[in-house]
């Protein structure tokens, strides 16, 4: 009795099921009858162009809007704010010329904060480049072979990036400062500071640690849903021919997904010089964080978020120089990789 | 391929639009829409946070009682007044008056860390003169008259008024009076720590008299100098108490380590009381006569001054930073942040924000199982307005461990800061941050009226006293708690408010121009006054470099002059000499 109870329910569903999709198909004929597209005549193809160009303007407009207000409206004054300097009587700004960048060079020239500054923002590039980008890669060509629960780590390892940053380095915080410690305590006896410690040797290479598995589910869900662009017959191909896990990884996912590679390595290159190795989230903009693990970029946000108007042409200048370095080593490094990086063909 | 172009169209479209939107959205609103729209209001807004924003509802709800049977004209006829308070979470609220003053919905601001001249200079904010200075009818005073020498000339601006002193703030140590009684953390007149015969010294009458040399209530003032009767007057005795501290297992202090400019401002506060007001000052007018400059410091530690003072111009400014009381704020963080001595509970997590310095403080005295700390702490290094941030924690703690935890039960006090004499001088406190209120120059000429009256209202003896009441703080004016208000005071704010009477205070404003292209103790959030050279690394937190990298008070001292060298000097604030 009570199968032939579900047998009619599951009838109801089906029937309601195709009604449903009878429904969408008359819709749809009924659109298609009345945008279906007439023979084409001068008229109708201008209408078109003209609707063609209203939908590039449409998706152009806002980008285009941002990169005018964002990048050169703003630049275009802190340009020249970087040749100017303030005056306290009279609130207004005059022209300076290199005074700016002279003052940078003296402060620069004798301590070693800038040094620092330098060093640890190349080294963050550094981690990610070889640690976390070749780790990436295996984790994403893992879970695009379906490889065990592949599916799982994916959405275990993106977890990080979709929590907000505030909590994840909270969590953080209390995982180096009060849980490391507690725990070597516990099975060792031995008391130690926290890894984020100001001024613990442990710091720098805590905060890099960290900066990888934050990157880390983000990177995976790019460079898996790029292999899983790969065209299959490639693939079927290579294993007929023998290839190893390796060797199909090497001769064809790395050569395959490689422009997405390549963008991205380019992309780090510029973010060297604004890469703040998540100090602003974990010690605040107070510049709290210990000097010797600044980064280029926690320096700048640091010095301009409570910088005051005699401030300003200062930092516009150390953020003109830096795009000074940045652009032809961004251009370089864009280049070497199209010379000399794998061809799809 | 049509319909998808189509719908890419409207996604397109539906994104700019919400982008735009968010691009008009007002930036100081705060999201209340139930706001009364039959009565003429009255926006008033203020950071949320420190000592939030429970004294403007109470001056709202004060101030639409005065007026709830007046009809106010305006252009559309005859209506009532009400207050609107504009809460703002963002704790750069004040930077952002500088460039959204002129879209803000506030019409009166009551704000911090703002360049008030440039604001005042550029016509944002109103000139106020005659709320200034007229006499007020709520109390028959002007506000002038409750204001300072230096505020008034800081706030005039060419002759007007754009703004008026906000809250007083003084970084320093909070301690424990129960704690203190307790165990008998008091000086004799003879110098001497009491501990265990506190309670018969106390009956004798031999309690020292503590830092300022006086005590009892003195008549004509009515100033109470007995609020710091046998604390510690000097560095000796601070650390002979330390000292005994450390054997009675209680924690000196706690501080927020993971907030380093808190040390820093602290810091400030120290060198202050050293160096008494006329040497602070020339830290930010630049124009006097040092007689602290250091000539040498032996390796002990004995100071040697300069002989015959120093003349300060702006072009000389760098010379300050020998000041003797720099030095001596360096050796006290030298010692109380040294780690072979555990004076300090857990100094250098970097993870303790000033919330959980705070709670540690309060719950020291009463750990439970979760606890991680054991032992009492006897101080607290933050701000007054502490106080009211920590109100949520210790209404918890009066319902879960005893009603002795309320805040109006609790009795903290504020310690006045040791200094190298043996007693007897005036303390000099520091008040941080610059806080200030103004008036935007964009409100409607029919609703300027009413909106400076909420303000000659609000700065009227009774609502300051009222502020008082409810912030636990000091309202950076001239004024008395009523006699009602006096009764109900928490010892928190008796203490602070005997402090305010019995100091003297130095406020970080200055006209000079060297003062507003940023040279001073608290310019760039209290980081550059303290600006260290030491092996080529440019140091900013002492607490840092003394506590844990090893480096001397001796050497930061003398660090501070290798980075601020007069080259240095000439090329950061060379524009304003």
């Amino acid at each position: 009795m009570k199968r032939i109870k579900n047998i009619e329910k599951c009838d109801f569903f089906y029937k309601l099921k195709r009604k449903l999709k009878d429904g969408i198909y008359t819709l749809e004929v009924a659109l298609h009858n009345k945008l279906k597209r007439k023979r084409k005549n001068t008229a109708s193809i201008e209408r078109e162009n003209k609707l063609n160009l209203l939908f590039y303007i449409s998706l152009v407009t806002l980008p285009l809007l941002q990169v005018v207000v964002f990048y050169f409206y703003v630049n275009f004054n802190s340009f020249f704010l970087a040749f100017q300097e303030y005056n306290p009587v009279t609130l207004r700004y005059d022209w300076a010329l290199w005074k700016n960048f002279d003052n940078i060079w003296f402060f620069v020239s004798r301590e070693k904060t800038l040094l620092y500054c330098f060093r640890n923002s190349a080294l963050s590039y550094v981690v990610t480049l070889f640690i976390s980008l070749p780790l990436a890669l295996l984790f994403s060509q893992y879970i695009y072979k379906k490889g065990p629960a592949g599916g799982f780590f994916k959405t275990v390892l993106f977890i990080p990036s979709i929590i907000p940053e505030m909590i994840m380095t909270t969590m953080f915080l209390y995982f180096a400062d009060s849980f490391i410690p507690a725990t070597v305590k516990g099975i060792f006896g031995k008391e130690i500071a926290g890894l984020l410690t100001q001024g613990n040797t442990t710091m720098l290479i805590t905060l890099l640690c960290y900066s990888v598995f934050i990157s880390f589910g983000g990177n995976i869900i790019m460079y898996s849903s790029t292999m899983s662009g790969i065209d299959k017959s490639l693939v079927e191909a290579a294993q007929l021919d023998g290839a190893t896990q390796m060797q199909e990884f090497w001769h064809i996912t790395i050569p395959m997904i490689y422009p997405t590679l390549s963008t991205f390595i380019t992309v780090g290159v510029a973010g060297i010089f604004t890469h703040q190795l998540s100090l602003f989230s974990l010690f605040g903009a107070d510049g709290n964080a210990y000097n010797e693990v600044w980064t280029i970029g926690y320096f700048l946000y640091s010095r301009t978020v409570y910088a005051g108007s005699a401030n300003y042409p200062e930092l516009a200048a150390y953020g003109l120089l830096m795009t000074i370095i940045a652009v032809p080593l961004v251009f370089t490094v864009r280049y070497l990789l199209s010379k000399f990086g794998p061809k799809t063909d | 391929m049509k319909r998808c172009k189509l719908l890419c169209l409207i996604f397109a479209m539906c994104f700019s639009a919400i982008s735009l939107g968010g691009c008009m959205g007002d930036l100081f609103e705060d999201g209340n829409k139930n706001i009364d729209a039959t009565k003429v209001q009255i926006y008033v807004g203020t950071y949320d946070g420190g000592y939030g924003q429970e004294y403007l509802q109470v001056w709202k709800k004060e101030f639409e009682e005065l007026h709830k049977d007046d009809e106010y004209v305006t252009p559309s006829g005859e209506t009532k007044v009400g207050v609107e308070v504009v809460p703002n979470l963002s704790s750069d609220y004040g930077a952002q008056l500088e460039t959204m003053i002129g879209s803000a919905q506030d019409d009166i601001i009551f704000g911090e860390a703002f360049d008030y001249y440039a604001l005042a200079q550029s016509g944002q904010i109103a000139a106020i003169d005659d709320l200034v200075t007229e006499t007020s009818p709520f109390d028959g005073k002007s506000i002038e008259s409750k204001m300072t020498t230096d505020q008034i000339n800081f706030y005039k601006v060419d002759g007007h008024y754009y703004g008026l002193p906000n809250y007083e703030a003084v970084y320093g140590l909070y301690y424990d009076v129960d704690l203190f009684e307790l165990n008998g953390y008091y000086f004799n007149k003879n110098g001497q720590l009491i501990t265990n015969a506190y309670q018969a010294e106390l009956a004798a009458g031999n309690l020292s008299y503590g830092p300022d040399g006086k005590t009892g209530i003195d008549p004509k003032t009515g100033i109470d100098y007995s609020i710091d009767d046998g604390l510690p007057v000097n560095l000796d005795q601070f650390f002979t108490l330390a000292d005994r501290m450390v054997e009675d297992q209680v924690w000196v202090m706690t501080y927020a380590d993971r907030l380093q400019f808190y040390y820093n401002q602290f810091l400030t506060s120290l060198t202050a009381n050293f160096m008494g007001r006329s040497e602070m000052m020339l830290n930010q007018d630049y124009t006097g006569t040092s007689y602290t400059l250091v000539e040498s410091i032996d390796p002990d530690g004995t100071v040697h001054l300069q002989e015959g003072g120093v003349p300060i111009t702006p072009a000389t400014g760098y010379l300050l930073q020998k000041q003797a009381g720099r030095y001596y704020a360096l050796e006290f963080t030298e010692k109380i942040l040294d780690s072979t001595k555990l004076y300090a509970y857990m100094p250098f997590t970097g993870s303790k924000n000033h919330v959980d310095a705070q709670d540690a403080f309060l719950k020291s005295r009463y750990p439970d199982q979760t606890s991680t700390n054991t032992k009492p702490i006897a101080m607290l290094l933050d701000s007054s307005w502490w106080y009211n941030e920590a109100s949520g924690t210790m209404a918890t703690m009066a319902q879960t461990v005893s009603p002795q935890c309320a805040a109006n039960r609790r009795r903290i006090g504020y310690m006045p800061l040791p200094n190298e004499t043996e007693g007897g001088k005036q303390n000099t406190l520091f008040a941080a941050n610059t806080p200030s209120v103004v008036i935007k120059s964009s409100v409607e000429d029919w609703r300027m009226p009413i909106v400076k009256e909420f303000l000659q209202f609000a700065l009227s003896d009774e609502m300051l006293s009222k502020y008082s009441i409810t912030t636990n703080a000091v309202y950076s004016l001239k004024y008395t708690l009523t006699d009602e208000d006096e009764e109900n005071a928490t010892y928190f704010l008796k203490s602070l408010m005997a402090m305010h009477e019995n100091s003297e205070i130095v406020y970080p404003i200055s006209t000079s121009a060297i003062y507003r292209v940023g040279a001073g103790f608290t310019s760039g959030s209290a980081r550059t006054g303290f600006f260290s050279l030491v092996d080529g690394v440019q140091k900013t937190y002492p607490s840092n470099a003394l506590g844990q990298d090893g480096i001397s008070a001796i050497d930061y001292f003398n660090g501070l002059s290798a980075y601020w060298t007069a080259e240095a000097w000439e090329r950061t604030y060379g524009t304003a000499f």
